[in-house]
C-alpha cells in the first residue's frame, strides 16, 4: 500500500515535472525572448534587418535560404567582369585546396593517435 | 548508446569475411540506399527540364548579354536584370515540384497564435495580405525611383565610354541603392503571395510517407514494422512540436532553430516522465541522421568554390584545418579531454559550420548522442552571441573602408551557422552580407573533406590505439562509417552533373541542380531527417550523461579557445588575402 502511494507520488512528481518544463519552454517563447528582443537594440536590429531581407538566421547550410544564392551571383558576376584573371580555377585557387589537404594530410600524421 | 557500442562491437568482432547481406541490413548502407533512392527520384522529376530549361536561358542570354556585359567597369542595370531573370528559372517549379514542396513543409512561422503555423483562415489571410500589399506598394515606389536613379547615372558614365571613374563610382552606388531596394520588395512581394492553408492533411500524409519509407529498412535489418510505426507517430509529434517551437517569429531571429528545440523536447520528456517503451523502437537516430547525410552530401557542389576566387578558398579552406587541428590538439594536450570524440566534433562545429558539420563529423566518428547535444548546444549558445556582438565590434574597430569586405570575410569564417553568419552580415550592410554568405557558403562544401578526413583518422589511428594493435585493411573497411561513401558520391556525382550544366548554358547548374534536386527534393527531406534525429537524441539520453561529459566545463574551455584561434586567423588570413594578395579582385566587388 505504501510503495503505491510512493509510486503514485514519484509519477505525479515526474508528471509536475514535465507540466512546469513545458512551461518554461512556453514562458520563454511567448513571453522572455520577445521581451530580450525588445530590450536589447542590438538584438532588435538583428532581427528587423533579417525580417526585412528575407533571412532565414536559423539556416543550417547555404542551400537553407534563398539568399545565398543571391550571393554567389553577386560575387561570380563582380569575379567575372571586374577581375576575371581571378575567376575560375586559377593555380592559387587550385594551390589553395592541395594546401588544405596537405595541411590535414600533415595533421594525420601528427595528431596523436 | 550503450547497446549500440556493443552491437558495433559484435559487428566488427564477428566479421571474417564480406557478406553480401551487409549491404541490406546495415544501418550505414540502408541509409546510402534510402538517401540516393530520393536523389534518383529528384533526378528522374528534374532532368527531363533540362531541354526547356536551356532554351529559357539561352532566350535570356540573347535577349540581355550584350546590354549585360558592355563594359567591365561596373556590373550594369542590365546585367543584374539578366541575373534576377536566369534566377527565376527554376527546375523545381513544375506540377511535381510544387506538390512535393507542399507535401514535405514545415509547420509556418507565427507569432501569437501557435495554430497559424498549421492553419490560417482566408479571413486572417486577406488582414496579412493587405498589410503587406500596402508596405509592398510604398516599398516599390521607392525601388522604382532608385531604379531611375541607377538609369540615369549609368547612362552618364556610359556617356564618356565608362572611363570617368568618378561616374563609374557613382553609378555603382546608384545601382547597389536600388539592388537594396530592390531586395527589400522582393521579399514583401512574396508575403502579399499569402494564401489561406490547412496542413494537417499534408502532415498526415507526410507522417505515413515517412513511416513507409523508413519502415522498409527497419524490416530489412529485421526489427518490427508495426512496433516502429507506432513509436515513429511520436517521433514525428516531438519532431513537429519542435518546428513549431522554433517557428515562432522571435525565437527564430534568434536563430534557435529545429535541432535545439528537438533536443530539449526530448530530454524534458525523457528526464521527467521517461520514455515510453513503445515509442523506443522508432528511437533511430543514426538511421535518420545518415540518410539526411547522404541527402547533404547532394548539395556539397565544389564548384562554388570558385566563387569569390582565391581569397574566398584561402580564408575558408586554409584556416579552417588549421584552426581544427590545432584546437583538437590543444583540446587533447592541454585540456586533457577524455574523449576525442567529443573534441572532434567541437572542433567541426567551431570551426567549419556549426551544427551540419557536428553531425557530419560525430557520425563519421561514432561520437555518442551526449557528445552531438553538448556540441549542438555550444555552437547555439556561441552562435547567437557572436551573431550580435561580432558586426557591433566591426562597426567599433573596423576602417569604414574595410567594414564591408574584411568585416564580411570575417563573419563568414568564424560565425558557425549560415543563417546567422547572413543576418549579422546583414547589420553592416549589403556587400557584407554577400561576402559573409559566400565564404560561409564556401565553408560549407569543406564539410565533406572533414568528414572524410575524420573518417579516415578515426578508423586506422584512433581505433587502432583503442584497441592496443594495429587494424588490418579488412577491419579498417569494417570500422569505416560507409555513409561517408554515400555522402562522397552524391557530392562527386551532383558536382559534376553541376559543373556539366554550367559549362553547357551558364546557371543551367542552378536551375536544374540547386533549383531541382537540391531545392526540390534534397532539402525537403533533409531537415525533417535531421529534426528526427535530434528529436530521437534528445529521447535516448539523460541530464546525468551530460552532465559527465561537461566534467569541469572542458568543452565550453575548447569552444571558447578555438573560437578564439579562429578569429585572430580568419581576421588575418582575410586582411593578407583581400588587401595585400588580391587587392584587384578585391576592388571588383
Amino acid at each position: 500500500m505504501k510503495t503505491d502511494g510512493n509510486t503514485t507520488r514519484t509519477r505525479l512528481r515526474r508528471w509536475g515535472f514535465l507540466l512546469l518544463g513545458t512551461a518554461c519552454i512556453a514562458t520563454f517563447i511567448i513571453f522572455l525572448a520577445p521581451w530580450i528582443r525588445d530590450s536589447v537594440p542590438a538584438l532588435d536590429r538583428t532581427a528587423r534587418m533579417s525580417e526585412e531581407l528575407g533571412i532565414d538566421p536559423e539556416a543550417l547550410i547555404y542551400s537553407d535560404m534563398e539568399l545565398s544564392y543571391d550571393s554567389e551571383m553577386y560575387m561570380k558576376g563582380a569575379v567575372e567582369l571586374g577581375a576575371s584573371e581571378h575567376s575560375g580555377f586559377t593555380f592559387p585557387l587550385v594551390a589553395s585546396v592541395f594546401l588544405c589537404i596537405a595541411i590535414l594530410a600533415l595533421g594525420y600524421k601528427l595528431l596523436p593517435p | 548508446m550503450a547497446e549500440n557500442d556493443l552491437k558495433n562491437y559484435v559487428a566488427y568482432a564477428s566479421v571474417g569475411r564480406w557478406q553480401w547481406s551487409r549491404l541490406l541490413r546495415t544501418k550505414d548502407w540502408l541509409a546510402v540506399w534510402m538517401g540516393f533512392f530520393l536523389l534518383l527520384i529528384g533526378s528522374i522529376l528534374y532532368f527531363p527540364q533540362v531541354g526547356e530549361v536551356r532554351q529559357k536561358l539561352e532566350a535570356l542570354e540573347a535577349r540581355y548579354h550584350h546590354q549585360a556585359t558592355r563594359t567591365n567597369k561596373l556590373k550594369t542595370v542590365a546585367w543584374y536584370q539578366l541575373a534576377d531573370a536566369k534566377k527565376k528559372v527554376k527546375a523545381k517549379n513544375t506540377p511535381a515540384g510544387k506538390w512535393l514542396q507542399k507535401f514535405s513543409e514545415k509547420p509556418r512561422t507565427w507569432s501569437g497564435n501557435p495554430l497559424d503555423a498549421f492553419f490560417m483562415t482566408e479571413e486572417k489571410v486577406a488582414v496579412k495580405r493587405s498589410d503587406a500589399l500596402a508596405k509592398y506598394e510604398r516599398a516599390k515606389i521607392v525601388e522604382r525611383s532608385e531604379f531611375d536613379k541607377a538609369v540615369a547615372a549609368e547612362k552618364a558614365a556610359e556617356a564618356v565610354d565608362f572611363e570617368n571613374s568618378f561616374l563609374n563610382r557613382r553609378a555603382k552606388s546608384a545601382i547597389m541603392k536600388w539592388r537594396n531596394s530592390h531586395m527589400r520588395v522582393a521579399k514583401l512581394e512574396k508575403d502579399t503571395k499569402i494564401s489561406a492553408h490547412s496542413q494537417f492533411g499534408y502532415l498526415v500524409l507526410l507522417g505515413v510517407g515517412f513511416v513507409l519509407f523508413f519502415g522498409i529498412g527497419i524490416k530489412a535489418m529485421g526489427e518490427s514494422f508495426p512496433a516502429f510505426a507506432r513509436g515513429f507517430a511520436f517521433i514525428f509529434g516531438v519532431a513537429l512540436l519542435a518546428y513549431l517551437c522554433a517557428g515562432e517569429e522571435t525565437v527564430k531571429y534568434y536563430g534557435v532553430g529545429y535541432a535545439p528545440c528537438a533536443i530539449a523536447i526530448g530530454l524534458l520528456i525523457s528526464n521527467t516522465v521517461g520514455t515510453p517503451k513503445w515509442v523506443r523502437p522508432a528511437v533511430q537516430t543514426e538511421y535518420y541522421i545518415k540518410t539526411g547525410l547522404v541527402l547533404l552530401g547532394a548539395q556539397i557542389l565544389f564548384e562554388k568554390i570558385i566563387v569569390i576566387g582565391t581569397p574566398g578558398v584561402f580564408v575558408a579552406w586554409v584556416v579552417t584545418p588549421v584552426v581544427w587541428l590545432v584546437t583538437y590538439r590543444f583540446g587533447l594536450k592541454v585540456l586533457h579531454m577524455k574523449s576525442k570524440r567529443l573534441t572532434a566534433t567541437i572542433c567541426s562545429d567551431m570551426s567549419v559550420c556549426g551544427i551540419s558539420a557536428a553531425i557530419a563529423t560525430a557520425e563519421a566518428c561514432r561520437a555518442k548522442d551526449e557528445e552531438l547535444t553538448l556540441a549542438v548546444g555550444l555552437s547555439q549558445v556561441f552562435t547567437s552571441v557572436m551573431s550580435v556582438v561580432t558586426p557591433m565590434f566591426i562597426k567599433l574597430t573596423f576602417p569604414i573602408d574595410k567594414q564591408m569586405i574584411l568585416g564580411g570575410a570575417w563573419l563568414g569564417g568564424t560565425i558557425d551557422s549560415t543563417g546567422s553568419v547572413a543576418a549579422a552580415g546583414a547589420v553592416l550592410g549589403e556587400k557584407a552580407l554577400y561576402v559573409a554568405a559566400t565564404i560561409k557558403m564556401i565553408q560549407n562544401v569543406l564539410i565533406g573533406v572533414i568528414a572524410f578526413f575524420v573518417a579516415i583518422y578515426f578508423a586506422t589511428r584512433v581505433e587502432s590505439e583503442e584497441n592496443n594493435r594495429k587494424l588490418g585493411a579488412r577491419e579498417i573497411w569494417y570500422r569505416f562509417p560507409k555513409f561517408v561513401l554515400g555522402f562522397i558520391a552524391a557530392s562527386v556525382v551532383f558536382s559534376g552533373c553541376y559543373s556539366y550544366l554550367n559549362g553547357q548554358v551558364s546557371g543551367m547548374g542552378y536551375s536544374i541542380i540547386d533549383q531541382g534536386i537540391v531545392k526540390g527534393m534534397a532539402d525537403l527531406f533533409r531537415n525533417w531527417f535531421f529534426c528526427f534525429s535530434f528529436a530521437s537524441i534528445g529521447l535516448a539520453i539523460n541530464f546525468r550523461n551530460l552532465r559527465e561529459h561537461f566534467a569541469g566545463g572542458k568543452p565550453l574551455v575548447l569552444y571558447a579557445s578555438g573560437q578564439t584561434l579562429n578569429l585572430a586567423l580568419t581576421l588575418l588570413a582575410a586582411y593578407f588575402m583581400f588587401y595585400v594578395a588580391f587587392p584587384s579582385l578585391t576592388a571588383s566587388i
